[in-house]
């Protein structure tokens, strides 16, 4: 992928920078690894041996510092990672399961033909702070006998049949499973107090077979587009269902093979107060002919009088109450498709104490069909068309030497319980890391001079600054044409968090400390005019009723050229095209620039 | 059957001869807006999805037509000289993916042709974005990547703004692609398909299909959009359809050939307006001429809206003109009329019992996480170009820019393509 070969270059330039003596390419070579969340990853999975060592330059791209942890397979037993000042920091080794051996050697082999031909042992995890639209290097080496290395994870598996109650979790958050129901029961925060049983199952809805339907039925099938559930079916874990749980200084995990085809760990983060659920789910069997739609339940004791929040297009939430339309008389007929909504970023309830939050990785469908629950719909495998063009059902497969079998989908969602009006802030700021998670680039280093002839860290922006808490940078790009685009976005709606649905400034200059800005001018959102055209063009319609009951609504003012700060009002996005007035690497003074960081 | 040919030829004949004697008919096309009449506002559009059933390439250059016939180098190649010959035609272009490499095929006498046809205001941009981007699945800055991409081509090459949302056919429409896709665009109204039926049959009755939509609590009405849900769909009325094989009758306007229909036909142009009057606020109605992939050879549209719009006006029941999105909205803004306002958004989306378009939000898991993946990656690469200073010889987001682009489109992320499209998608984003 050529934007793979620029982002291993452009690192590549920023590491080099700081004893780059002439022009010509960068040496150092970086691998990334854009399978690494089926567990593969060749870049890391090099023995480490006679001083060689793994380099990893972690990427934030956020607008802010950053810590978070960063996940990588590796082959050694005995590792030690060091930091960007050579300080050797707290890492774990967590064994890689048969499930997820078998999903990376199976989906490698599909898609690249060939199987791995290594198989590491162990996940590595350790904490990373990284600073912001910046980066930290972290080095990897072999700790044969040496102290402060890795600490391996204890691993304990309870069968089905112990009554016993286990909690995980090292921080704030802990979680309490039932062995015997194999299954999580309550949720604790330590800090804030909130405490609430919630426990989460897998069920299946078969998808509706129209085709003997006769008139005055309309034959509906359920399909690629249309959601028509014909009966929902619980998964109950089986007999031998077993809970495994690992447990170490960074990180808490809980195994359990839901059923022959699910399979899922939930995560604890020592320094996070929210838990982390990965599914592997599928193939979803079709063996009885009847399609399938697996979905996910989150229960709680909570009092949601039909209420839950959904975003849109990972921005704006809007309120969803169950059987129910704001415009019109709702006649229900689906008490369930009826009531499935679209999630990018994540879904929300709400009693009179807490709030309750999901967010997810990509875009699914979601609901809250009964009071306290959150459903996420996270696969469906479908044997008929559902009549609206496509002519195909959905049953998508993936084949090895001949032989299909149905998908499998690995995805992660996070959840996490507030006090009643607390929620916001994690959402948002959370919502930002799962849209942009850590790039990880990876180099090998034979001896030990990465330090001496390399930049450990770089923040693209005023080593001083970052952004405010309730701003993003979603655009930051060089156009053709040589003029900066860049966009602030405000990541809270009015009313929405008591600290930060606040007017927000930002400082242009702290975004270009080492350019002097020509000129900035304000843009519409896709930047073909400029804004004040834009608003003096606008019509402005008449309203039933006058302009009374309309809010008018809050914005940043005007921009001064000489100060350059930009205020953003909550929800607004502002966009600027700039001129910068010296070529941005001028390589003379960025060998003062990187080592200042 | 063999008997009857010999009076068959001699008939025809006949009629051959008579035809010798017809001149060349010229059609009064060039009315405007009639104040105090019902105004027809005849659009005609294509809708050329970037990727659904075939994959992107196979669209533009109409390959592996047993799925689907269609190729929009047909369409564009056949738009230009439908236009130049008659002033008073109009059309309006939306997937620039399509118009993009159409455009960079085409020679320098056709591109100022072009450009000529675009100032005139004969071809008009509408939409604008690379794709019809989706609703559902689609994250915000992905929207505004892909919109942007188009837009800015558009102003490079023909230093127009594109001023309508032509979001048609999306399965459900989003509080986002209002307020912030449409009116912090730019866009002066935004216009789509797809609206549950049960909200349809109500706003018919209520004669609220259009409305200004206020889609964000916190901008409220400094970024609200006047809208219009269609009565039915993005298609013409029932019996005005005109692709070459379509089954509508056509206006046959030669009195000395057999089928003369031409009082038929205004009559049916005339009941067909007036019944959608009658849930329309204003005399003024949009007919939405085309549908997907059509004016594959344009001129068997326009010679029926040429003759409909001649016969029409000479009836004068009702007024019928060639008009985009943009002489519509204007039209409806001078009306001075006052509209409901609408909050919130057009989920879930049903078109009848049973039929919620639901599973879509899900459908594809593994491709959806592609793209956010991607989205996210080109977010960042784009800050990792910009501080080695962007390079036009060595590798940059260009490409990147482009797949991601299209898989916003609302056949793409959404999971209702085949599979092989859903293939292709992934490859590109590679």
């Amino acid at each position: 992928m050529e934007s793979e070969q620029l982002v291993a270059t452009s690192l590549a330039h920023l590491v080099e920078s700081a004893s780059y003596t002439g022009s010509g390419n960068p040496t150092t070579k970086f691998q990334q690894c854009l399978l690494l969340n089926i567990s593969y990853c060749p870049a890391s999975e090099v023995t480490l041996s006679q001083g060689k060592k793994l380099i990893v330059v972690v990427y934030n791209s956020l607008g802010w510092k950053r810590d978070d942890t960063v996940r990588i397979p590796v082959i050694n037993e005995d590792v030690i990672v060091h930091d960007s000042e050579g300080k050797a920091i707290e890492s774990q080794l967590l064994p890689l399961d048969d499930v997820h051996l078998g999903l990376r050697n199976y989906y490698v082999k599909a898609y690249l033909g060939q199987t791995p031909t290594k198989t590491p042992k162990y996940w590595l995890v350790f904490t990373v702070s990284v600073p912001p639209l910046g980066f930290s290097t972290y080095t990897i080496s072999g700790a044969e006998g040496a102290g402060a290395s890795s600490t391996r994870s204890s691993v304990y598996t309870f069968q089905s049949r112990e009554k016993s109650t286990i909690e995980v979790g090292q921080g704030n958050v802990k979680l309490s499973f039932s062995t015997e129901q194999g299954k999580m029961t309550n949720y604790v925060n330590s800090r804030s107090l909130v405490e609430e049983s919630v426990q989460q199952s897998y069920s299946f809805y078969n998808g509706y077979n129209g085709s003997n339907d006769k008139a005055p039925l309309i034959p509906q099938n359920s399909g690629a587009y249309v959601f028509r559930p014909n009966g929902t079916f619980l998964i109950t874990p089986e007999e031998k269902a077993s809970l495994t749980v690992i447990r170490g200084p960074v990180i808490d995990e809980v195994h359990q093979q839901i059923n022959s085809w699910i399979h899922q760990i939930t995560r604890l983060h020592k320094e996070k107060e929210h838990v982390e659920v990965e599914f592997i789910v599928g193939p979803i069997p079709t063996d009885d002919g009847i399609g399938k739609e697996v979905v996910t339940q989150l229960d709680t004791a909570m009092a949601t009088n039909k209420t839950f929040y959904t975003d849109s297009n990972g921005r704006d939430f809007i309120k969803r109450i169950r059987d129910y339309r704001t415009d019109w008389d709702f006649k229900v007929n689906q008490p369930v498709a009826g009531n499935y909504y679209p999630i990018n970023l994540g879904i929300y309830m709400q009693d009179n104490r807490t709030e309750f939050s999901v967010l997810v990785d990509r875009s699914l469908g979601g609901s809250s069909t009964v009071d306290g629950q959150i459903e996420l719909m996270l696969h469906r495998r479908l044997l008929l068309d559902d009549s609206r063009g496509v002519a195909e059902a959905l049953n998508e497969t993936v084949c090895v030497s001949d032989e299909c079998t149905g998908l499998r989908v690995l995805g992660k969602f996070y959840f996490r319980i507030d006090p009643l009006g607390d929620g916001a802030k994690w959402r948002r700021s959370f919502g930002q890391e799962i849209y942009s998670p850590l790039l990880l680039a990876f180099a090998e280093q034979d001896g030990d001079n990465w330090k001496n002839s390399h930049a450990t860290t770089f923040s693209g922006i005023d080593s001083s600054y970052s952004l405010p808490d309730n701003v993003a940078l979603i655009t930051l790009q060089e156009l053709d044409d040589g003029k900066i685009l860049i966009r602030l976005a405000h990541l809270y709606e009015v009313g929405e968090d008591k600290d930060f649905s606040v007017m927000a400034n930002v400082e242009l200059k702290k975004l270009f400390p080492r350019k002097k800005i020509g000129k900035a001018t304000e843009m519409n959102l896709s930047a073909n005019q400029e804004r004040t055209e834009m608003e003096r063009k606008r019509l402005v319609w008449k309203k039933e009723g006058g302009s009374s009951g309309t809010e008018k609504g809050v914005r940043g003012g005007p921009v001064d050229p000489a100060k350059l700060v930009v205020e953003l009002a909550p929800m607004e996005i502002r966009t600027f095209l700039i001129d910068l007035e010296q070529k941005f690497f001028h390589r003379r003074h960025h060998h003062h620039d990187v080592s200042d960081v | 059957m063999a008997t009857t040919t010999p009076r068959l030829l001699f008939f025809f004949f006949c009629v051959l001869i008579s035809v010798a004697d017809s001149k060349f008919m010229v059609y009064n096309t060039s009315q405007g807006i009639v104040a105090g009449k019902l105004n027809v506002h005849l659009v005609p559009h294509t809708h050329d999805d970037v990727g659904w059933l075939k994959t992107v390439d196979q669209y533009y250059v109409g390959s592996n037509n047993s799925i689907q016939g269609a190729c929009v180098q047909n369409v564009l190649d056949s738009l230009i000289p439908a236009l130049l010959a008659d002033k008073n035609r109009k059309f309006i272009y939306v997937e620039i993916a399509f118009f993009q490499r159409w455009w960079r095929d085409q020679s320098d006498a056709v591109q100022r042709i072009v450009t000529d046809l675009v100032s005139s205001g004969q071809l008009e941009f509408i939409n604008g974005g690379m794709c019809m981007h989706d609703e559902a699945a689609t994250h915000y800055v992905d929207m505004i990547d892909q919109t942007t991409l188009g837009h800015r081509f558009i102003k490079r090459e023909f230093d127009v703004t594109p001023r309508i949302g032509w979001q048609i056919d999306p399965f459900g429409h989003s509080a986002v692609q209002a307020y912030l896709l449409g009116a912090q665009v730019g866009f002066d109204s935004l216009y789509f398909g797809r609206i549950d039926y049960q909200d349809r049959e109500k706003r018919k009755n209520d004669k609220s299909l259009e409305f200004v939509w206020q889609g964000s609590k916190s901008l409220g009405s400094s970024a609200e959009i006047f809208s219009g849900a269609f009565p039915e769909n993005y298609e013409p009325p029932s019996g005005f359809y005109f692709e070459v094989n379509d089954k509508s009758p056509i206006v046959q306007d030669d009195i000395t050939l057999f089928d003369y229909n031409v009082q038929e036909r205004v009559n049916d142009f005339v009941a067909a307006a007036v019944s959608q009057a009658n849930i329309t606020r204003t005399n003024h109605i949009m007919w939405t001429m085309g549908t997907d992939f059509k004016y594959q050879y344009a001129h068997t549209w326009f010679r029926q809206m040429d003759k409909l719009i001649h016969y029409v006006n000479k009836d004068g029941r009702v007024n019928a003109l060639y008009s985009t999105p943009s002489i519509y909205t204007d039209a409806k803004y001078a009306t001075n009329e006052s509209w409901p306002i609408k909050t919130g958004d057009f989920f879930p989306y049903a078109d009848r019992i049973n039929a919620y378009w639901t599973g879509y939000f899900t459908s594809r898991p593994a491709l959806k996480h592609y793209v956010r993946t991607m989205s996210g990656y080109y977010l960042a690469a784009r800050q990792l170009e910009f501080f080695k200073g962007r390079s036009t010889s060595g590798p940059n987001t260009d490409s990147l820019a482009d797949a991601l682009a299209i898989a916003q489109h609302h056949d793409a992320v959404t999971g209702t393509e085949k599979q092989h499209v859903a293939n292709d998608y992934a490859k590109d984003c590679q």
